[in-house]
């Protein structure tokens, strides 16, 4: 293995591989930085480019632009709170409040480690499977599927600690957007009101868009006038990119776990780096000594997001290897790529002279965001300075920088309007004590939880859901969080009372 | 859940676990709706999200029996909260309410536990003298002002002709400084022109 | 295609009237429309619309076949391929249905798509209004079961249907493809929507579903790495060794085989088709056409098909016209049957 992983980085390595990957590494940052037309959306645009290249180039190339996207978003997340691409929505909850109070540069070095080190660890999970991808991916059914997709939205709960009413009702919201368009009965269309647009149900992107960014303009726009992004006084402390790199290595129980989880959610097909950061922000939240901070600038719940949406990469190569499914979008667009150049997707992948392309794979799969990375933390310090700009002039330029993003998607004006529409909604949201963050986290999961409700009841009946020895775990997980806690409580007092102590 | 983290003196954090949360008493009072007087924009942001419900729960009732299962599960309930919302920000009290002590100052202070309300209340400008909220009532009428005169615009003319035009009158009118506008707008162009038509080569 | 889809439902509206009425005209449903193409059609750019996202088999065809028809059109105009992709494929078609009838902007599409949903009521769409340019392409649709299971036949599946009563099995959403031909081989079925194919046959092979049917080109990896097995062709199995999944399908039954019922498979088959909005005349239709039957037998084009593993098997207009009378006619016998299947 180690011998197959050298020969291919030698193979990756060979001129001019090297430029083609920084093109890529560089095309994947701005793109990544950009809300709207993400990584997955950049490969598919740039992947004309690559059909006169080695398939090995190709390889990299697309890798780099699509992996190295994430990293750019996050830059956009922290700073202004526009999470660039999907997977970086969760980066916004405490990036952004850190970046008010001018800890931007600890954020981004936390990010940027978390991506790193979670980059590495999808990688090493990766390589320890693969002799067993093929189980691995069978191992994951419809109850499995349905346990996951709630466990994200039990997260719901912990995320809108304090207001969990309206945290729930958002919630409520978001899943009821989620079930518009196909049914995953018939695949007939439901609460379209006669409008082929609302066929395909209300895409993430520019929900997302206009409910962060838009939002977030409108009110920077509105309340701040001349005034800029960042609340402290210029004379406070600036934070460094070093102190996040440190608070990382400090989290480290947290990077693993999350890493963990975004490995495990890559691996199935259809769901990534969006769930994948949601469910480990949940998670880091939980299992905090101060789950008060989250939200309010806790530099884990950054590390968490940031960690997770690049470990599942690694995990969504595996369903690509084992059976020439694609675990993602992008691993979708990276396989039409490789099927251009007569490279064969799928088990023969695994025998013989082919395993030099899994090795490649793994290889471009890591190399281009470690080059990614140091660009960041190079030009990161000096991205802060974006929030220093008046915000009556940066919020009408992001405005349009985003709608030009969510237009150039698929040309579509209603997709603009959709954004529009999000943008007023998420104000409002926000003015009014409902979550934002519920929402999109229903938004997301809607869709899977309801057609692996319906799956699971057409093959296995209901006692799919507690006959599954890994449905079961994710079940007693779900348990636990939502009544472990007074649980935990309820025996600390109990213990405290034994000692002749007060209850805490 | 929503209780368990905190040590509250208040209720007792002690027994409300669990899904207990959904009813009125851990509702706890928001920081908006708290105001002696109804807060008309939260009725009337209350009445969109009760009538999108309701129309979706209305049309699932007319389609195939498994297809309207899981958005009726979700819907019904949803309605049901949403129009206890309304309700309680019309400032009809179902339930007695709660005195307002120093009790209520401390949900309040809770209340921004909530990462949403923190941010919420970070943007808060004062609206306490009637002109500062008159001010910020209109530059609300012209924030959606924008909006609808822009895909007015676009659908009018063309989306690569009516953004820069959009762009540039919203610098100019907000700034009064039309040199700059227009540079900020030129070198806006130009990057987007550079990303999306040169690099990634999208089709318009 | 902006301003064009404002007054789309006006167009929409003129089309569907001019179209019932050059439908009253012509009792056999051929839609000819007269008209001169005097000032020498064509004279501007002609769209191609695909749609479908970029990347998919229709958008590979758009881009390979629109430069050729550039060389092999009077005047050289350019054909310009756009994506409208949407709704199934609906979105890109309803424009077009709707668009100018003066041959400026033509779709490349698939006949059994349009008839489902004409079927189901959830399209403007009257499929046999169309204007067919000619045919591109066919691929044939392949019932397959997972490599490890039991049935080597479609009969013992048949078998295993009589005992337990059903089987299940894995689907993208219910389309005349699957109903009508579960019904002709008299498999009573339980659906399982899945996402696309590959989220099906990971089902196939997992266990979890028994059977799926989709279009074989598609299956046609996962049938060459042994994990799925194909057991009927619904459609006409690939003629010459050129052909992609020539080899696999070489003792396979079709659908017409093992039900006896002729041309069935033809209907349900996958016709890649270019048309033209209803109500265009047939010089412009005709300029087309013999545009496009000199592209797909253009050695070039053949050739660069073949490299990407794709091949031309072109039927000109009256020919094309035929499939989607046969598809519309077909398909609209089992139309409560399809309508049943849609509102459980």
């Amino acid at each position: 293995m180690i011998d197959g992983l050298i020969a291919a980085t030698i193979e990756l390595m060979a001129w001019p591989g090297p430029a083609i990957m920084l093109v890529g590494v560089l095309a994947g940052l701005l793109v990544g930085v950009l809300p709207g037309v993400g990584g997955a959306g950049a490969t598919a645009l740039l992947l004309p480019v690559t059909y006169a290249m080695e398939p090995v180039h190709a390889i990299g190339f697309l890798m780099a632009v699509g992996t190295s996207s994430g990293l750019g978003g996050q830059i956009t997340s922290i700073l202004v709170n526009i999470p660039g691409d999907p997977p970086n929505a969760a980066t916004t909850l405490d990036g952004y409040p850190m970046t008010r109070q001018g800890r931007a540069a600890e954020a981004l070095g936390a990010a940027t480690a978390g991506s790193v080190v979670g980059a590495v660890l999808g990688v090493v999970l990766l390589l320890a499977v693969l002799p067993i991808t093929r189980e691995i991916v069978l191992a994951f059914s419809y109850p499995e599927f349905f346990m996951i997709a709630l466990s994200g939205l039990v997260m719901i709960a912990a995320l809108t600690r304090g207001n969990t009413f309206k945290g729930l009702l958002s919630a409520g919201v978001g899943l009821l957007i989620a079930f518009i368009g196909l049914d995953p009965i018939n695949g007939a269309p439901r609460f379209t009101f006669g409008q082929l647009y609302l066929w395909d149900g209300i895409d993430l992107t520019p929900a997302l868009v206009g409910l962060f960014a838009g939002a977030e303009m409108l009110a920077l726009y509105q309340f701040r006038g001349d005034a800029s992004i960042v609340q402290v006084e210029d004379g406070a402390r600036r934070s460094r990119q070093l102190d996040g790199v440190v608070a990382t290595v400090r989290a480290w129980r947290t990077v693993v776990m999350s890493s963990l989880i975004g490995f495990v959610v890559g691996v199935i097909p259809g769901i990534g780096g969006t769930v994948a950061s949601f469910l480990s922000y949940g998670r880091a939240a939980r299992m905090s000594d101060h789950p008060e901070r989250f939200g309010k600038g806790a530099v884990e719940g950054v590390i968490a997001s940031e960690t997770a949406n690049d470990a599942d990469k690694g995990g969504a190569l595996l369903p690509t290897i084992a059976f020439g499914i694609p675990g993602g979008t992008m691993m979708a667009v990276l396989m039409v790529g490789l099927i251009l150049h007569g490279v064969p997707v799928g088990p023969s992948l695994m025998r013989g002279d082919n395993l030099t392309i899994v090795y490649a794979l793994v290889v471009a799969l890591l190399l281009p965001r470690m080059v990614a990375a140091l660009i960041v933390l190079a030009v990161g310090g000096r991205a802060v300075a974006l929030t220093r700009i008046p915000g009556s002039i940066l919020a009408p330029i992001i405005s349009v920088v985003a709608i030009v993003g969510v237009y150039a998607v698929r040309n579509s004006m209603l997709d603009v309007v959709v954004a529009l529409v999000f943008s007023y909604v998420g104000y409002a949201m926000q003015r009014h004590g409902f979550s934002r963050v519920a929402l999109i986290i229903a938004l997301v999961l809607g869709a899977l939880v309801e057609r692996s409700y319906h799956q699971t009841m057409a093959t296995f009946g209901p006692a799919g859901f507690i006959s599954r020895p890994i449905a079961v775990a994710l079940l007693v997980l779900i348990l636990l969080t939502l009544f472990g806690g007074p649980l935990l409580r309820l025996v600390r007092r109990i213990k405290a009372r034994d000692y002749g102590g007060t209850p805490a | 859940m929503s209780v368990e983290a905190r040590p509250g003196p208040g209720d007792g954090a002690v027994g409300s676990g669990g899904k207990s949360e959904v009813g009125p008493g851990a509702a706890g009072p928001d920081p908006v709706g708290s105001r002696p007087s109804i807060d008309r924009e939260a009725v009337v942001f209350d009445l969109i999200m009760v009538a999108f419900a309701a129309l979706i729960v209305v049309t699932a009732l007319g389609i195939g029996p498994r297809a309207r299962v899981v958005p009726l599960v979700v819907g019904v309930p949803t309605l049901l909260g949403l129009l206890f919302l309304l309700g309680r920000d019309l400032g009809i009290r179902v339930l007695q309410p709660r005195p307002p002590s120093t009790e209520t100052v401390h949900s309040m202070a809770e209340a921004t536990d909530d990462l949403e309300a923190a941010m919420a209340a970070a943007l808060e400008v004062p609206e306490d003298t009637p002109e500062a909220a008159q001010a910020a009532r209109r530059s609300k009428i012209l924030l959606a002002g924008w909006a609808i005169a822009y895909v007015a615009g676009v659908f009018l003319t063309d989306f690569l002709v009516a953004t820069p035009i959009a762009l540039f009158a919203i610098l100019a009118v907000t700034t009064r400084r039309w040199l700059l506008s227009a540079i900020v707008t030129a070198g806006t162009c130009l990057f987007l022109y550079a990303v999306f038509i040169m690099l990634l080569k999208v089709p318009v | 295609m902006r301003r064009t889809r404002m007054s789309l439902a006006l167009a929409s509206a003129l089309a569907l009237a001019l179209g019932t009425q050059a439908a009253a005209q012509s009792p056999a449903g051929s839609p000819a429309v007269d008209g001169d193409c005097e000032g020498g059609y064509p004279t501007r750019d002609i769209t191609l619309v695909v749609p479908y996202s970029p990347g998919g088999g229709f958008d590979t065809w758009a881009r390979l076949i629109a430069p050729f028809l550039t060389r092999h059109l009077p005047n050289q105009v350019n054909v310009l391929v756009e994506n409208r992709s949407g709704a199934g494929g609906l979105v890109g078609v309803t424009e077009v249905y709707g668009a100018a009838a003066d041959g400026s902007t033509i779709v490349i599409t698939e006949p059994g798509i349009l008839v489902t949903s004409a079927i189901a009521g959830t399209t403007i769409i009257d499929p046999a209004q169309l204007r067919a340019i000619g045919r591109v392409a066919v691929s044939p649709e392949a019932i397959v079961v997972a490599a490890g299971a039991p049935w080597q036949d479609i009969a013992a599946v048949q078998e295993h249907a009589a005992t337990t009563g059903f089987v299940r099995m894995a689907n993208g959403g219910i389309a005349a493809v699957n109903v009508v031909s579960f019904d002709a081989l008299g498999l009573n079925w339980e659906g399982v929507f899945h996402e696309g194919s590959s989220e099906s046959i990971l089902s196939l092979i997992r266990g979890d579903t028994d059977i799926s049917i989709f279009t074989y080109t598609s299956l046609l990896d996962n049938i060459k790495a042994g994990d799925v097995r194909m057991l009927v062709l619904v459609g006409t199995q690939p003629t010459s060794p050129e052909q992609p999944g020539f080899e696999e399908a070489q003792g396979v039954p079709t659908l017409d085989e093992v039900t006896g019922q002729e041309g069935l498979g033809a209907a349900l088959e996958q016709h890649r088709i270019i048309a033209a909005p209803p109500g265009t005349p047939d010089c412009v239709v005709d300029i087309l056409s013999d545009a496009l039957m000199a592209s797909l037998t253009d050695p070039e084009l053949v050739a660069q098909a073949r490299a990407a593993d794709l091949l031309p098997v072109p039927v000109d207009a009256a020919g094309t016209q035929a499939i989607i009378e046969n598809t519309v006619t077909t398909l609209n016998e089992y139309a409560d049957l399809i309508r049943e299947k849609l509102s459980e």
